[in-house]
């Protein structure tokens, strides 16, 4: 079995499927669109809806995949509608192929661009003055310290008891520490009077032999608390006979509100570093979203194109069973109600006439077939009546008479029926001029009534509608045919009553007057209701079924239309719409 | 044939060539455990441990660009049993730092995230030797030691760098991404 047809798209639950993935990544996108506002949100959130969107991709993929190989194996194979399937399909996803590929070069373009605004080489140089600006603010107070420790160094010269010593210069300073330490980097003696995230740390080598060279050595520490602290670090000069240098080391606190600013320029300085250094994923991550979203709208419109053309197409491949069945021989083949859009209406008119046609043919046939017969059947009887009928005795003479009556009789009932068919059969050959119509139903009204000796008929009939154009002949068939149809559908009722109406019509049925037939008969049997305008459609015992398709064949004959329903308590009501002028 | 050997040559250096590319990168590594080694002090063991930091031209552009990066050591003190049973997990321990560069101070701050101390060099060189060079770190205490039965310790360094998409890592994750783990090394909890 072919594994694509297996895949039947159509089926209930994948279209379900289908559904909850589009309506999710819809979801998903416009989740994406919000967080992408804050791109901290974006970031925790794009990995998930990423992959939803990721997933929605690839089973629309697939499905057009599966659509698209379809497509075109019916195009190979030639079927009916796969070219215009196609076609459609190709047309549809080329008119949105070209306006997303436009859209997302051009909204990667400006959004590249947008980004690009934001890390201006101007800010950058603007956000290092910034930073060199703070520092040159803190140089005077590191000078000051500076200044401070190496007047603390001279004053330790000579010193015995160091930590005393200490304590007492560091409490008439505003040193936070003093530490004295050896080149080896051992700690001789210290005094301190805060407890600090940072580390008291001993100065490195590097900062020993810094301070060597140049005499002094001062830094700035931070914490992550953004206090900010000086370090500045000077030899002692003739600290003791003995010849190991020693250093003094010591730290001061930054003016808290010095810290604070310093703190924020350097955390904005290092937000915009990070964005700089991200400034590439951020663009690749914008323009994965925006492919992914574009790629989903895509896949969307080309699977939404296939099926759409599919659907649209269907309604024709309904007629080529049709028109297939009526051609081998199936007049009564009915066409799949595939919709009740224009072209599934079209094709239904389409198959009705094709059956019409059919039909008439077939009446025709009939019509020359048996019609060839009745001429001699009745004049051999006839004969035969004439040479017999007066040399038998009385009981065979009455037997010939009744047999003779008989197929005389039958012969005018088929020749009455062959007519009947020929006359559905007939080519129409209208001759339009204006008549009175009024007058016409009037007088047909007044012939029934005469021949079947009854009061049958309530005529309320507009006046306005006093002359129509059209074949005054076939008007009369269409009336004789309707009344009669009326009067049969009443026989069985105690008080028979058929009311005619007309009326003008307005707005989009302008031009038009509407004929009612309402009768309180036994009605339409509803199995036959939608079939009685075919032929040979009939519930009576006796009757070609050909005065209702007639009358439908001569309404349409003159651009008109006939519709039958049952009444809500009673009998049946026919419908005819004719316009008021012929067009030319 | 001729065809089907030529293609098979241009599969072959493609494919070696993809392999060197993504060994080239992998072969990068900012942090490699060189050695470790326990012993005990007052109940308690401890650990020394050398780690070589190497962060190349990308990592130390990201540093200096003002991303924080986390830098996690993960202790396994494990019982390795006998006769294939399962090895047991005696001990756990995670040594957080964060690095960073403060482009105030021109220095690079280390902050020891389970102490909560801090302190900052003025070269990453620095800053990377104090990071590779950890010692005397409490590891476990002597108590949950049978001293009958075998103990390794394991450790694996990671380097993370925060605010890097989440996303952009994974679509990455064949190159450097500032998103790095090493492997296990051990070494036995005492001889």
């Amino acid at each position: 079995m072919d594994t694509m047809a297996t895949i039947r798209l159509n089926q209930k639950p994948a279209k379900t499927i289908i559904f909850c993935l589009i309506l999710l990544s819809a979801l998903s996108l416009f989740a994406l669109m919000v967080a992408s506002d804050s791109p901290d949100e974006f970031n925790r959130l794009q990995t998930p809806l990423i992959l939803i969107n990721s997933f929605s991709f690839l089973v629309l993929f697939v499905l057009v995949i599966v659509s698209g190989k379809k497509l075109i194996r019916d195009y190979k194979k030639s079927k009916l509608g796969a070219k215009l399937r196609l076609r459609m399909t190709l047309a549809f996803g080329g008119l949105s192929v070209v306006p997303a590929v436009v859209v997302f070069f051009f909204a990667t373009n400006f959004m590249n661009k947008g980004i690009d605004v934001w890390f201006d080489a101007e800010v950058e140089q603007g956000l290092s003055n910034a930073l060199t600006l703070g520092r040159s603010a803190l140089d005077e107070q590191i000078q000051k310290g500076l200044l401070i420790t190496t007047n603390i160094a001279l004053e330790l010269t000579g010193t015995e008891k160091l930590d005393q010593r200490l304590d007492q210069l560091r409490n008439n300073s505003l040193a936070m520490e003093l530490l004295v330490l050896n080149s080896e980097l051992q700690v001789i003696g210290s005094s301190t009077k805060r407890l600090s995230n940072i580390s008291s740390r001993l100065p490195s080598q590097a900062e020993i032999q810094q301070t060597k060279i140049q005499q002094s050595w001062a830094s700035l520490d931070s914490s992550t608390e953004g206090e900010y602290l000086i370090r500045v670090l000077v030899p002692i000069l003739g600290f003791s006979s003995n010849a190991t240098p020693l250093y003094l080391q010591s730290l001061f606190s930054v003016d808290p509100n010095l810290s604070k600013m310093a703190d924020s320029v350097e955390e904005t300085y290092a937000r915009y570093g990070r964005l700089t250094f991200l400034k590439t994923p951020l663009q690749y991550s914008y323009i994965f979203t925006l492919a992914l979203v574009v790629l989903l709208a895509l896949l969307l419109a080309i699977f939404g194109s296939i099926e759409f053309a599919e659907r649209l197409v269907k309604p024709i491949e309904s007629l080529e069973e049709g028109t297939r069945s009526l051609s081998a021989g199936d007049a009564a083949a009915q066409i799949p109600k595939s919709g009740d859009d224009e072209i599934s209406i079209l094709v239904s008119s389409f198959m009705r006439a094709q059956k019409e046609a059919a039909w008439s043919d077939v009446a025709r046939r009939m019509a020359h077939e048996i019609n060839n017969p009745l001429t001699p059947i009745q004049l051999s009887a006839e004969r035969i009546r004439n040479r017999y009928l007066p040399i038998l005795g009385n009981e065979d003479k009455t037997f010939l008479s009744n047999s003779t009556r008989t197929i005389i009789h039958q012969v005018e009932v088929l020749r009455d029926m062959v007519n009947a068919f020929g006359e559905f059969a007939k080519e129409p050959q209208l001759k339009f001029e204006r008549f009175d119509f009024n007058q016409m139903l009037r007088e047909t009204v007044a012939l029934f009534e005469e021949e079947k000796k009854a009061k049958y008929f309530k005529v309320l009939l507009n006046d306005n509608v006093l002359f129509l154009e059209g074949d005054i002949k076939r008007m009369r068939q269409i009336l004789n045919n309707i009344f009669k149809n009326a009067i049969d559908a009443t026989k069985d009722v105690s008080n028979p009553k058929i009311t005619i109406t007309s009326r003008l019509l307005k707005d989009d049925r302008k031009g038009y007057f509407e004929l009612k037939i309402i009768d309180n008969g036994h009605g339409f049997d509803p199995i036959f209701l939608k079939n009685a305008f075919q032929p040979y459609v009939t519930t009576k015992t006796k009757g070609t079924g050909l005065g209702l398709a007639i009358v439908k064949k001569l309404v349409h004959e003159h651009l008109g239309f006939v519709s039958a329903e049952n009444n809500r308590d009673q009998g049946a009501c026919l419908t005819i719409l004719l316009p008021i002028r012929q067009k030319k | 044939m001729k065809n089907k050997t030529q293609k098979l040559e241009s599969l072959v250096g493609t494919t070696l060539l993809f392999l060197s590319f993504v060994t080239s990168n992998l072969l990068a590594q900012p942090a490699i455990p060189i050695k470790g080694e326990s012993f005990l002090q007052n109940g308690v063991y401890y650990s020394n441990i050398d780690i070589e930091f190497a962060f190349n031209k990308e990592y130390l552009e990201a540093l200096n660009s003002g991303l924080v990066f986390d830098i996690d050591l993960d202790f396994l003190v494990i019982n390795v049993r006998k006769r294939r049973l399962i090895n047991r997990e005696i001990g756990k321990l995670t040594q957080k730092y964060t690095l960073k560069y403060n482009a105030f101070t021109q220095r690079y701050t280390i902050l020891n995230v389970n102490t909560g101390r801090e302190i900052s060099y003025s070269t990453v060189a620095s800053a990377m030797q104090y990071l590779g060079s950890v010692r005397n770190l409490p590891t476990i205490d002597d108590s949950l030691i049978n001293i009958d039965q075998n103990y390794q310790v394991y450790l694996k360094v990671s380097t993370r760098a925060r605010g890097v998409p989440g996303w952009f890592k994974a679509l990455t994750f064949w190159r450097d991404n500032l998103d790095f783990v090493t492997e296990w090394i051990q070494w036995p909890l005492y001889d």
